[in-house]
C-alpha cells in the first residue's frame, strides 16, 4: 500500500485483500511501510480481512515501521490483535 | 481581544477527507504544534469527519483559538456517503468516538438542531 488510507480509499485495500484471498492466499503479509496515514476505516478492513483468514486457516501479518500509522493499532488496541513487524521480511518470518 | 477562527467548509464526500486533514496540519504548524501532535489531529479530524460524512453533509470544520489552546469543531448536517463507504464504516461511531478521545481526552459530543458537532481541544505550549 502506498498513500493515505481513509474511507475514500479503504475500499481499494479491501478489494486488492480479498483479490489475494480469492486466489487462496494462506498467509497474507500488508506492507504499510509506504501509507503515511490511516484512519478506522483502513482498521476496519485490516479487521475484516484477518478474521476471514483466521476463519480459513490463514494469517494476515502487518509490516509497518512507522510510528504514527503503529499508533492507530495502539491506541485501539489492536496492536494485541495483530501480528505487527516493523519490515517485509521480519512480518515473512514471523 | 482578538483570536484566530479558521472555517472549513466540504462537500460530503469522502475524497475530501485529505483535505480536512490538511487543513487541521496546517492550522496546527500555524501554532507551532510539534509534528508527533499533528498525526494525532489529523488522526481526530479524520475520524470526526467520518463520522460527519456518515451522519450527513456538508463536512464542517472550524478550529478557534480559546485560550491556551484550539478549539477544534466538526459539525454534521444531512447528506452521506456510498453505501459501500458506509459498509466499510463497520467499526461504527463509538470506535470512532473512542478513538478521537484516546487523543484527545476532553472530546464532547453536542446535538443540536440536528446538527451533530464533535469538538475537542488541541493543547499549545
Amino acid at each position: 500500500m502506498v498513500g493515505e488510507v481513509d474511507l475514500s480509499s479503504a475500499a481499494l485495500l479491501r478489494a486488492r485483500i480479498e483479490e489475494l484471498l480469492h486466489l487462496g492466499a494462506q498467509r497474507l503479509v500488508v506492507d504499510l511501510r509506504g501509507v503515511g496515514f490511516m484512519d478506522s476505516s483502513g482498521l476496519s478492513v485490516l479487521v475484516a480481512c484477518m478474521k476471514r483468514m483466521r476463519e480459513a486457516g490463514g494469517e494476515l501479518v502487518i509490516a509497518c515501521p512507522n510510528d504514527s500509522i503503529l499508533k492507530v493499532f495502539t491506541v485501539t488496541g489492536l496492536d494485541r490483535v495483530f501480528t505487527i513487524r516493523p519490515s517485509v521480511g521480519e512480518a515473512i518470518r514471523a | 481581544m482578538s483570536h484566530d477562527v479558521f472555517d472549513l467548509q466540504l462537500p460530503a464526500a469522502a475524497e475530501h477527507l485529505g483535505t480536512a486533514r490538511s487543513f487541521a496540519a496546517a492550522v496546527a504548524r500555524h501554532y507551532d504544534v510539534a509534528g508527533e501532535t499533528v498525526e494525532d489531529l489529523k488522526i481526530a479530524i479524520s475520524e470526526a469527519c467520518v463520522d460527519a460524512l456518515v451522519a450527513g453533509s456538508p463536512i464542517r470544520v472550524r478550529a478557534e483559538e480559546v485560550g491556551n489552546a484550539v478549539s477544534f469543531a466538526v459539525e454534521a448536517p444531512e447528506g452521506g456517503v456510498t453505501d459501500e463507504q458506509r459498509e466499510l464504516d463497520d467499526l461504527g461511531a463509538p470506535a470512532r468516538l473512542e478513538l478521537i478521545r484516546s487523543l484527545f481526552p476532553d472530546t464532547s459530543v453536542h446535538t443540536e438542531e440536528g446538527r451533530r458537532l464533535i469538538r475537542f481541544l488541541l493543547p499549545l505550549a
